[in-house]
């Protein structure tokens, strides 16, 4: 089931000033976009521009100070946060898969204790978790790592687990922070490629955050591009590349 | 504005509620009831006052003089163990020497010295008898409490210390020598005035650490009539006297208490932080051996011989020896009595290890629950979270004496001769041993690893089972070790708190030694060193290194 994403009027005030956007003290200012179903879609600008806010946002690990977030699938709605009518689904509620930056994971499990997890909580029986974690571990390329602890592998091996683990439970959205920021370039250039051909055989729609404009032009079916809180200009790569809205947009996408 | 909802959270916030009611119903308003029924300021004349200047003035004495001696020791040691580090021979040695006393009380430690050095019979007065010298000085009085309470403390005081060298780079003090400095300009004018707030720190601690001391001034002070605060009141309620005189005492010694936490939180608060930007921490220093740094070392030996090794063998030695004055004789018998024929011997281990097992058990449990509070939920919970482990540190830094009467008091008619009692009383003491060793592990675990979970479907009850607890398996053996080991041998608190039937090793030990038999208490005493040691041994061994002494 592919699912569209629809973000209308998020806004997010810290309490502490610190993390706020300087001009209006807003992480994140009226950010309206939508996502279609199957679609890439990138967040990309600098560091504190609030990208990672509105992933967690989506993810459901922050509560935002406006607007609503919903999920829509042909006639199915679901929504995730409306502030305006109080609803609030928890992380776990929510079936949203999330690579983090720094992986997040369980070092006390092993790669195939890590992927069985979401399972185990679906309380899905053995023969079928094992079913299942076998061929996502295959389609990540990890098969004959089971056994293996988080620290037995290389970075690479570590960002495809929580991959798998974020896979594994067949989410209805699949959410990346950075998730290539701690591999050497050569890597990079793979697994984005991994992550692209994922996009296009399982159709599932992704929300990717990147301060890196190669990795956001070259994965991107949409860009949207973030500056202190606010979204600035979105659009496909060829578009926002030919057309930037701002110097700043001309800069961030050019230089 | 939409505000998150969890069960689990009212569950942590109900917990952590709950043991602020729990201090304020086993301690708080015993200690009020206990001090608004004896401290009468209108019944204290000066009549009354005066013979209580004397243990106060001791007490004060004692804190002084060991808090100065012992911070200074121990800053000297800890300075010549990091600067020489690899030049120390026996460094592993000598380190194990100085933490063993962290893990034993100070009275194992007079007992060691009364085998010793006692008139007459002492192990060295024989020697020295034998070679035709002099006889020691008594151990027993002030001298001999000071002696044996500055080798105690140093030890303490010592790893406080070192957790500050741990930190302090050697290049600070290099670049010093590079300007030119001798070695001990470096010191004095770099790494002193650096580790300024940390020594003030640990001289208040080490003050209030010796104000309180209940177990060494008793074994060596009672029998040369040396009273202190904590021997006068222990003094007073046994011979039934005047309790105003005990309610002053405990109160006295509550303020100088409570003045010397309240200094020391300050001192700390100001440590400053010295920074290293790169460079190899571990490298060899400029700094070579001198003949002054070997006799340093050759007066470190002879601490770590005389403060930790030379009473405990001597107690070793006692445990096994038939006759006191014969060197020849070697039998197991007083193991068999003490834990054959005699029923108290076996009762007070069944006792201690009960109690020790299952109020350690409920603490760091409450430990766990409080430290996750306060290190991974905000808004209420974290401050509740942050009240129920300063209210836990207070309750630790008030000395055991001052908190076991009043409980004594006012649980008697309902608990009294129970093991509850004696529960109630070291969970009181004990709780922030838990808390403090868990909130560092806990800050530890990346908040990613939570969350990681809640996406993947589980509620955060289930995340705090499935991804937490084992996360914290180390730091939770360590917490539960951490209050284990200091109640098997507690003496301060339950030589008020036991009755018939109700004896714990400590008072076991205490009673032994004072009126019937030292070799007994030895055989005790060994058996709770060596148990104490194998726990600490195997908690190293299972976080590799993190946790343990």
């Amino acid at each position: 089931m592919k699912w569209g994403l629809e973000i209308a009027g998020i806004s997010k005030k810290y309490q502490s000033s610190q993390n706020a956007a300087p001009s209006q003290g807003f992480a994140l200012d009226q950010v309206h976009f939508s996502v279609n179903p199957g679609e890439l879609v990138t967040l990309l600008g600098p560091s504190g521009s609030g990208k990672t806010t509105l992933l967690r946002i989506i993810a459901g690990l922050e509560i935002p100070t406006t607007g609503r977030v919903t999920l829509s699938h042909d006639a199915n709605l679901v929504t995730f946060v409306d502030v305006e009518k109080d609803v609030y689904l928890e992380p776990f509620q929510r079936n949203v898969g999330m690579v983090f930056q720094s992986y997040a994971l369980w070092p006390h499990r092993t790669v195939a204790e890590n992927v069985a997890f979401p399972l185990e909580i679906q309380k899905i029986g053995r023969d079928e978790r094992d079913k299942l974690i076998h061929e996502v571990l295959g389609r990540v390329e990890l098969l004959g790592f089971e056994h293996r602890f988080p620290h037995e592998l290389s970075g690479g091996q570590q960002q495809r687990v929580a991959l798998a683990r974020a896979l594994v439970q067949r989410p209805r959205l699949l959410l990346l922070d950075e998730p290539l920021s701690n591999l050497d370039v050569a890597l990079r250039a793979s697994v984005r490629k991994e992550i692209k051909e994922l996009n296009r055989k399982l159709g599932l729609t992704m929300i990717y955050v990147t301060h890196d404009r190669t990795e956001a032009l070259e994965l991107s079916d949409r860009m949207c591009i973030f500056d202190r809180g606010r979204l600035i200009q979105i659009g496909t790569p060829e578009e926002i590349t030919a057309h930037p809205a701002t110097d700043f947009v001309r800069q961030l996408v050019t230089s | 504005m939409i505000r998150r909802r969890s069960i689990f959270h009212s569950w942590l916030i109900s917990i952590n509620i709950g043991q602020l009611l729990a201090i304020a119903a086993v301690a708080v308003i015993p200690l009020l009831f206990w001090f608004s029924k004896t401290l009468d300021p209108s019944s204290l004349s000066p009549a009354k006052i005066q013979p209580l200047l004397s243990p106060i003035g001791w007490s004060l004495a004692l804190a002084s003089i060991v808090g100065v001696t012992s911070t200074a020791l121990a800053f000297s040691i800890s300075w010549w163990l990091w600067r020489f580090r690899f030049n120390v021979h026996f460094k592993r040695v000598i380190e194990l020497c100085l933490k063993i006393p962290y893990l034993l009380p100070g009275f194992f430690f007079a007992m060691g010295w009364i085998a010793l050095a006692a008139p007459n019979v002492g192990y060295l007065n024989q020697i020295s008898a034998y070679l035709g010298g002099p006889a020691l000085p008594t151990i027993y009085g002030f001298g001999g409490i000071l002696f044996v309470e500055i080798c105690w403390t140093t030890s303490l005081a010592t790893i406080q210390l070192q957790s500050f060298f741990k930190n302090y780079s050697t290049l600070l003090e290099d670049a010093a020598l590079l300007c030119g400095a001798r070695p001990w300009n470096a010191f004095f004018k770099i790494t002193l005035p650096i580790a300024r707030s940390q020594l003030l720190s640990c001289l208040l601690l080490t003050m209030a650490s010796s104000l309180a001391a209940f177990g060494v001034p008793a074994m060596l002070g009672i029998p040369s009539r040396t009273y202190f605060v904590t021997t006068k009141i222990y003094q007073g309620v046994k011979s039934g006297s005047d309790f105003s005189q005990v309610s002053f005492l405990a109160a006295t010694l509550m303020v100088l208490t409570a003045i010397l936490v309240f200094a020391h939180d300050r001192a700390a608060k100001r440590t400053p932080h010295s920074t290293i930007v790169g460079g190899k921490a571990s490298q060899r220093n400029l700094l070579r051996p001198t003949t002054g740094s070997r006799i340093f070392g050759v007066g470190v030996f002879f601490f770590c011989f005389f403060g930790t090794l030379a009473p405990l063998v001597a107690v070793f030695l006692q445990s096994l020896l038939v006759d006191r004055g014969s060197f020849s004789n070697w039998s197991l018998a007083k193991y068999q009595y003490v834990f054959g024929s005699v029923p108290d011997g076996v009762r007070a281990a069944q006792n201690s290890l009960w109690i020790a097992f299952f109020t350690a058990t409920i603490l760091t449990g409450l430990g766990l629950v409080a430290a996750y509070s306060k290190t991974k939920t905000t808004g209420f919970s974290q401050k509740i979270a942050g009240h129920v482990a300063n209210v836990w540190s207070f309750a630790y830094a008030t000395p055991g004496t001052v908190l076991a009467l009043p409980i004594l008091v006012f649980f008697q008619p309902s608990l009294g001769n129970t093991l509850w009692i004696i529960g109630l009383a070291f969970g009181v003491k004990y709780a922030a041993f838990a808390i403090r060793t868990l909130e560092p592990a806990l800050t530890q675990i990346s908040r990613d690893l939570e969350e990681a979970a809640w996406i993947s479907g589980a509620t955060p009850a289930r995340t705090f089972v499935r991804i937490v607890i084992p996360l914290c398996i180390p730091a939770l053996s360590a917490a539960f070790a951490l209050c284990f080991i200091p109640m098997l041998s507690e003496l301060t608190m339950s030589v008020f708190l036991v009755g018939a039937g109700t004896e714990t090793l400590g008072t076991l030990i205490y009673r032994f030694q004072e009126y019937a038999d030292p070799g007994a208490a030895s055989v005790l005493a060994v058996s709770v060193a060596g148990f104490t040691l194998l726990l600490n041994g195997a908690l190293k061994k299972f976080s590799r290194g993190g946790f343990g002494i």
